[in-house]
């Protein structure tokens, strides 16, 4: 399958939920992901942990949010969103992992994404190997990688 | 004389103070992180030790040589480096099953034991070597002896250089024995103790006086480490009765060599950024001066200044002799301010890329970490476009990560933080311990409004 709103809302129909709203919304306890729509368009949002991927050995994240575009076009982009508690370096190696799993098929803008609750995390570890990995990887796809804590909605489709 | 094996030496400590198991290759830099009392200082030291053997045994073969006792057997050395131990760990026996091994890259292996004793046990190579050095001083010393006999004074002077010819030889044996040439140089965290007591000096035990003798109140007892730091500093001290940069200027001007100038001004440069002032030693008096005049004494400088004062100053000594060093600084960071801590880092960058120097850092501090995965960084991306990279880092200060690692130690043992792959150190590992004092204060603001 291809990373597109059309094979999740196929294959994963449970996962999966599209909408045309102004502010795609994930949460979990007071975390929480907004992307903005202004335009409204078409985004699906999938439900990767426990719904998508239910392995205990693959490492993998909260929720790949897809910005989808006409019938046949391929998808502008993709939102890797982990929502965590304190630990940002487990999230950056989840996201880095769930990123690296689908590889081979994603052809779009590629962003991470982690809410943590209410934590300042010390600025030097963006120095830190892993954190240096992810985001080595997301701009290969023109993205970027970035956290923030509790409310995270400076993305705009 | 053939050269120095590059074989890469490691050392294995078992069920010792802190530590249960641990194997290190001692690579040329090597970063240590974990809470206190996880065995930082004891893998330092243990690295040092074994390193420091090299120029025990010189001390040993010399006093062999001026009394006279060629003694094939190496008990009397054993019990000699033995003492060394002990001065550097205290005794050791409260650790029966205690064994530290290492491998000098070259095959000879050093082992320390506890059975009865604390027993230092050298191998067969190392025994059959010892014994041809103290053959070959024998041998020597009689050749000399029998030309020695009514000598007219030019006679005497061609006997001294031939002494001085013959003690070169056997460093050069020994160093060979040991694989290593370097010169070892220990900063103990507690450091900064020393430069506010420097002018009452006096009153500390150097480890010299008999123990009857002492009126222990008014004497500081000090380890083998912290003494072996003053002495090299007060060894340093005349050197600095003028400025730095004088002291500098009569370096370089003594050079042609471009690099060599350019790396000076580096260092002197990073140095005159975090003293804010010029070290002067005069009549005695340790001072810092300002410039414009102003100048402060050393025990009324700031903390930050009296921590660091001798880091820099050795560091500085070292890449102007171009002597090739085996440093070891605990906790660099000490009393700094973050922005510091960076500069002693790119200076350690500096120093570690001269001669192949090696360096041994343990740290609390994630800037310290940060700091040298720039330098490793810059390393990495200065291979393909070293001109932009070298206007944001230094090119003298880049650090090559095959030449680095970097462990945490916790749990009795000693786990990588280098991520083979990046290349750079899983730098987070510090922060992760920020975790519980975030927690309390996360229950805390959780408490606020509640009723």
């Amino acid at each position: 399958m291809n990373l597109t709103c059309k094979d999740f809302e196929d294959d994963y129909p449970d996962c999966t939920f599209c909408s045309q709203g102004q502010e795609i919304v994930v949460k979990e306890k007071k975390r929480k992901y907004i992307l903005k729509n202004a335009t409204k368009q078409k985004v699906c949002k999938i439900r990767i942990d426990n719904c998508v991927i239910t392995s205990y050995d693959q490492k993998k994240c909260d929720y790949l949010i897809i910005v989808c575009q006409g019938e046949d076009k391929k998808p502008e982009s993709l939102y890797f969103v982990e929502l965590k508690g304190k630990d940002l370096i487990k999230s950056v190696e989840q996201l880095t992992e769930m990123i690296e799993h689908w590889q081979a098929h994603i052809t779009a803008k590629v962003f991470a994404r982690t809410v943590l609750s209410k934590v300042n995390v010390p600025k030097t570890i963006e120095t830190d190997a892993r954190v240096k990995k992810l985001r080595k990887l997301v701009k290969q796809y023109q993205g970027n990688f970035d956290y923030g804590a509790i409310q995270y909605e400076k993305d705009k489709v | 004389m053939s050269q120095i094996h590059l074989n890469p030496q490691t050392l294995r400590i078992s069920s010792f103070g802190p530590i249960t198991e641990l194997e290190i290759k001692v690579d040329d830099l090597l970063i240590f992180i974990g809470s206190q009392a996880s065995g930082k200082s004891t893998v330092s030291k243990a690295i040092f030790f074994f390193k420091s053997l090299k120029d025990e045994l010189l001390r040993y073969l010399y006093q062999s040589y001026k009394q006279q006792k060629f003694d094939e057997s190496v008990t009397d050395f054993a019990k000699q480096a033995k003492q060394k131990f002990i001065k550097i760990y205290g005794h050791t026996l409260q650790f029966p099953d205690m064994e530290l091994k290492y491998d000098y890259g070259n095959g000879m292996v050093t082992t320390i034991k506890n059975s009865r004793y604390t027993d230092i046990i050298f191998d067969d190579y190392f025994r059959s070597q010892f014994r041809n050095l103290v053959q070959y001083l024998q041998q020597n010393y009689n050749q000399l002896q029998k030309q020695s006999i009514f000598l007219s004074s030019r006679e005497l002077s061609a006997i001294n250089a031939q002494e001085s010819n013959l003690f070169d030889t056997i460093t050069e044996e020994v160093n060979k024995l040991f694989n290593d040439e370097k010169d070892l140089l220990f900063l103990p965290a507690g450091r900064s103790v020393i430069t506010t007591l420097s002018q009452q000096r006096y009153n500390i035990d150097l480890g010299d006086i008999n123990e009857s003798e002492i009126d222990s109140l008014n004497y500081l007892k000090l380890d083998y480490i912290m003494q072996n730091f003053i002495s090299r500093i007060d060894n340093a001290k005349p050197l600095f009765n003028q400025s730095l940069a004088d002291l500098i200027q009569d370096s370089i001007s003594d050079s042609n060599n471009p690099e060599y100038r350019e790396i000076i001004k580096l260092a002197q440069n990073i140095i005159d950024q975090i003293l804010k002032g010029s070290y002067r030693y005069e009549d005695g008096i340790e001072k810092i001066e300002f410039g414009d005049g102003k100048e402060t004494l050393i025990n009324f400088a700031s903390s930050g200044q009296q921590e660091v004062v001798w880091i820099l100053l050795l560091i500085l000594l070292l890449i102007v002799r171009k002597r090739p060093v085996f440093l070891v600084i605990e906790e660099p960071e000490a009393h700094l301010f973050p922005v510091t801590q960076k500069q002693i880092i790119d200076l350690i960058g500096l120093l570690a890329n001269q001669s192949n120097n090696q360096v041994i850092v343990t740290t609390h501090s994630p800037y310290i970490l940060s700091s040298f995965n720039n330098l490793l960084y810059a390393h990495q991306l200065g291979v393909k476009k070293s001109k932009k990279i070298n206007e944001v880092v230094n090119h003298h200060c880049w650090i090559a990560p095959e030449r680095l690692n970097a462990y945490i130690l916790e749990d009795g043992t000693a786990r990588s933080i280098m991520d083979t792959e990046v290349r750079l150190i899983e730098s987070a590992e510090i922060d992760r311990a920020s975790d519980i004092i975030v927690d309390t204060f996360n229950q805390l603001f959780e408490l606020e409004d509640e009723e």
